[in-house]
């Protein structure tokens, strides 16, 4: 009898090996089995139609070149993405109607596509490409594929061309002064947008393609005379390590590079606007735009950066200043306001002035609920106005607004089911974290203010007091692309602080911001050397042509 | 941008000092120099503050001849095995005490004002949890905290000690050092008094974190300074309020300070309250700071991975001994106790310990 055996259990390195070396010989497999351009034009067609013929909007435009020798030549591109005008105009046109017989190069064949970009494309942009899957790559981005009997490569002509949106003021970041342009969804003409704003020989693009499927075009835009190169070195290996599907937002991008992705906070900004992006690069950041959308990221960020809105230099320094306080204080309120009411009201009365309490508590007189289940109904009510009112078309969602805010909450306070004080907190609440210029920090705040009612109702103000605790070592353990996410503040940086909860006047900001370690320290053009002598000595008050010779 | 290993500057080492030394000391200090010097009380906290400078200083230079070390590493190199590993006993002891001392202190506080029925395992419990998870992270992590912290207790302090100049008196001062005043039979408060300037050896734990170790001894110095400057201040104001006869029947002097201002017209009717809540702050980054030294000691000693297995591994001894000091009188035997090991510690094994590292030069330095 024949005996029964038992393969022998693989160890873990053993089938780490195994699999290593199965995924390198399905590798290998691959690229034996990818298929080539051959020098065959009715080969290379049917390769092509086999991988992206199938689809009706790929364009196959048979024709024949008028040489001595008349040669057969087919364009590929996409109905759509490629400008039917450009190759109509400079492609088809070009290659159809030039006079081959006269032409001394066309007489011998060798080096044809050369000769055609040098002689009869008068397209801005030409290349050579022999690999198939290049080659596709561009076809599917709006390129033009030329092929030739007799050539196993193909020129790329850059046709690209689509209807897009036109440039408009974006409405997720309205200012009252500063310019009115935002991205659209057009990578290259964001790109060109920063370039037209700093003509700065050093301003870098640099591309990259992200996603396996949709192979969306990345830029990182950033000074490399100014910005770190571990900064920029960070972000492309961030970049480079993502290996997903399809970018189809910049969101995408984010969730993928931030450094805790767990984290309530977001540790990289997002912007429509292009005057944010460029005073991020010119303070040695790096912007990243992903084609597709208009949202671009900024990195790093700190947390106090997540309530400047880009506005904020264009204003006077005094009102800046007034503007930032405020919004510090609306950050407070958006957070804190409904915990502190329960904590006061719930465990620590005294506290209040005794006229208030009063107050307080002849209006909660008759209410059916205890205070803290009052307050989260009151804060999921309006959770819930704002969502119906942003997802209704415009005049309906203003509709909404009215009849939650005004005709629902008068009529609860008419029926006695919410006290009109608390209806005062939680809207006092609401209209704070409207303030929030950053969407993604006042949804962080609105999520945080749950707990902390709860905690405010079981703790009081010691509960509050080690739950901000908790917060604060949670925000402290923070780093956006290595820079301390409450700097300047922790670890203070007293040469940042000049644009943190206020701004000192612009010809006193001779420096970049420290936190982000620029190559480049000093912000060109100052002439001062520190800032006291800047403040003391403004740029108005100097005399013409530099210093008086004593 | 990579982050690294010595991750601190000396304005952030400087506030570590300050954070371990502002804590529970302000709420009884006055009282403890009122009974041994009377009107001149401020006076010793000055003198002893200025004392406990110079230990600073010592630590300050002895840390910075081991710029890559903790005292742990070599203080049996120093001292010898036996000597030495009873001095890092000694050493964790005390920090270690500090923890539940600071806890006790906290829980009266918040029972007597903020939360009256709130139960230990709830006030302690929550205090505690939040100090391991603190005490957890990273030195940089820490000091960031500590430096926020701090100076909000500090910002608030101070705050309440204008306000209550309304109530200052000059003649409460007098007679200045005067012979009647002074009671030498009680001169073993001032060893309780000590603990609130003895916050230096921290020093000897966060030296290689600094940035530049030269730095090391001018900002331990500083932070002492302003240690002494605080608690000369605050006992000169709470003198001058109270004068010394009702200083030294208040247990919490600081509470009663804030209780004593009148202010109309304004959100909150009782700035006690306001108070407390700040301090929790600096109760929270001295016990913050010595869960920190102390995890980070037994890591060394043990060669252990993570400091963080070690302070949750001590989470349940801590709580048992906040249990075991169940009122005002116990912890503040405790406290003295504490406040002895710290004497020991810093007027004794550092300058012994500054001397043999002079006379052997095993230092990096």
């Amino acid at each position: 009898m024949k005996k029964k055996s038992f393969r022998r259990p693989r160890s873990v390195g053993e089938f780490r090996k195994d699999k290593e070396s199965k995924q390198a010989a399905d590798k290998e497999g691959q690229q034996k089995e990818r298929p080539v351009l051959t020098r065959d034009l009715a080969a290379n067609t049917a390769t092509l139609k086999a991988r992206i013929g199938s689809s009706n909007d790929v364009v196959f435009r048979e024709f024949v070149l008028p040489l001595p020798e008349p040669l057969r030549a087919i364009i590929v591109f996409v109905d759509g993405l490629s400008s039917r005008d450009t190759i109509n105009d400079y492609i088809l046109q070009s290659l159809t109607t030039f006079d081959g017989e006269a032409a001394d190069w066309a007489q011998d064949r060798r080096n044809l596509a050369q000769k055609l970009m040098d002689h009869v494309l008068n397209i801005n942009e030409v290349m050579l490409q022999t690999d198939l899957e290049q080659i596709i790559t561009a076809i599917l981005s709006g390129e033009t594929a030329l092929l030739l009997e007799g050539e196993d490569g193909a020129l790329i002509c850059n046709t690209r061309g689509w209807e897009h949106r036109g440039i408009e003021e974006p409405e997720s970041e309205v200012a009252v002064r500063g310019p009115r342009v935002g991205f659209n969804e057009l990578l290259r003409s964001n790109t060109a947008q920063v370039r037209r704003w700093i003509r700065d020989p050093d301003l870098r693009v640099k591309s990259m393609e992200i996603g396996v499927r949709s192979q969306t075009d990345i830029a990182l835009v950033y000074l490399e005379s100014v910005a770190n190169p571990e900064l920029v070195k960070e972000v492309v290996q961030r970049l480079a390590r993502i290996d997903l599907d399809g970018v189809i937002e910049s969101a995408y991008l984010q969730e993928y590079i931030e450094d805790r992705p767990y984290s309530l906070f977001p540790t990289i900004q997002t912007t429509e606007r292009v005057d944010r992006v460029v005073g991020a690069v010119l303070e040695g950041k790096v912007g990243i735009l992903v084609d597709n959308t208009p949202f671009a990221l900024i990195a790093p960020v700190t947390f106090w950066e997540l309530y400047y809105a880009a506005e904020d230099y264009y204003h006077r320094w005094p009102l800046t200043i007034l503007i930032r306080m405020i919004r510090l204080i609306s950050f407070f309120f958006s957070l804190y306001l409904p915990a502190i009411f329960i904590a006061l009201a719930v465990h620590n009365p005294e506290l209040i002035p005794f006229i208030l309490t009063i107050k307080v508590a002849g209006t909660r007189e008759g209410t059916p609920f205890p205070v803290v289940l009052e307050t989260l109904f009151m804060e999921i009510a309006i959770e819930i106005l704002r969502e119906a009112s942003v997802r209704l078309p415009g005049p309906f969602g203003q509709t909404i607004g009215i009849v939650g805010g005004f005709i629902l909450g008068d009529t609860a306070v008419r029926a006695g089911l919410i006290s009109p004080i608390m209806t005062i907190v939680v809207a006092l609440t609401a209209i704070c974290s409207f303030v929030s210029p950053s969407f993604g920090v006042a949804i962080t705040m609105r999520i945080l203010r749950f707990p902390l009612i709860i905690i405010a109702q079981i703790g009081g103000l010691y509960g509050l007091s080690i739950a901000t605790i908790f917060l604060l070592i949670n925000l402290a353990g923070i780093r956006s692309f290595g820079v301390p996410f409450l700097s300047p503040l922790v670890p203070l940086n007293l040469s940042d602080l000049k644009d943190s909860f206020f701004v000192a006047p612009r010809w006193t900001m001779i420096k970049r911001p420290l936190a982000y370690e620029p190559i480049d320290q000093r912000r060109a053009g100052s002439k001062a050397n520190n800032w006291w002598e800047a403040a003391f000595n403004p740029p108005q008050r100097r005399p013409k042509g530099g210093k008086k010779k004593r | 941008m990579k982050q690294e290993k010595r991750s601190l500057d000396a304005r952030q080492v400087t506030l570590v000092v300050l954070g371990f030394g502002i804590g529970g000391g302000i709420l009884t200090l006055p009282s403890l120099a009122a009974k041994v010097f009377g009107a001149s009380g401020w006076l010793i906290v000055l003198v002893l503050g200025l004392f406990y400078t110079g230990g600073a200083w010592i630590a300050g230079r002895l840390a910075e001849r081991f710029p890559e070390e903790t005292i742990i590493e070599y203080s049996p190199r120093l001292l010898g095995k036996y000597l030495g590993l009873l001095f890092n006993l000694i050493f964790i002891t005390s920090f270690l005490l500090v923890i539940p001392i600071e806890i006790r202190i906290l829980q009266e506080l918040v029972n007597i004002s903020l939360l009256p029925d709130a139960p230990i395992w709830f006030v302690s419990g929550s205090f505690l949890l939040a100090i391991a998870y603190g005490a957890s992270r990273q030195i940089d992590q820490i000091a960031q905290v500590n430096e926020l912290l701090i100076e909000i207790a500090i910002i608030v302090g101070l705050f309440v000690v204008l306000l209550a100049m309304q109530h200052f008196e000059p003649l409460h001062l007098l007679p200045f050092f005067s012979k009647d005043l002074i009671h030498p039979d009680k001169v073993n408060e001032l060893v309780g008094m000590a603990f609130s300037f003895a916050s230096f050896p921290v020093i000897s734990m966060v030296v290689p974190y600094l940035r530049n170790p030269r730095q090391t001894t001018p900002a331990v110095v500083k932070g002492n300074i302003f240690i002494t400057l605080v608690y000369t201040i605050f006992t000169l104001i709470v003198l001058g309020v109270f004068g010394y006869q009702e200083t030294t029947k208040l247990s919490w002097v600081a509470l009663e300070l804030a209780k004593s201002i009148n202010i109309e017209a304004v959100i909150l009717e009782r700035l006690d309250l306001v108070l407390i809540v700040s301090w929790i702050s600096a109760l929270y980054t001295t016990a913050l700071l010595a869960g920190f030294v102390v995890s980070a000691s037994v890591k060394r000693m043990f060669k252990l991975k993570k400091h963080a297995y070690v302070i949750w591994a001590l989470v349940p001894l801590v709580y048992y001994l906040s249990t075991i000091f169940t009122n005002y009188f116990v912890w503040t035997r405790w406290s003295v106790y504490v406040a002895a090991l710290f004497v020991v510690i810093s007027v004794f094994f550092y300058p012994l310990l500054y001397l043999l590292s002079l006379r052997k030069g095993n230092g990096h330095a």
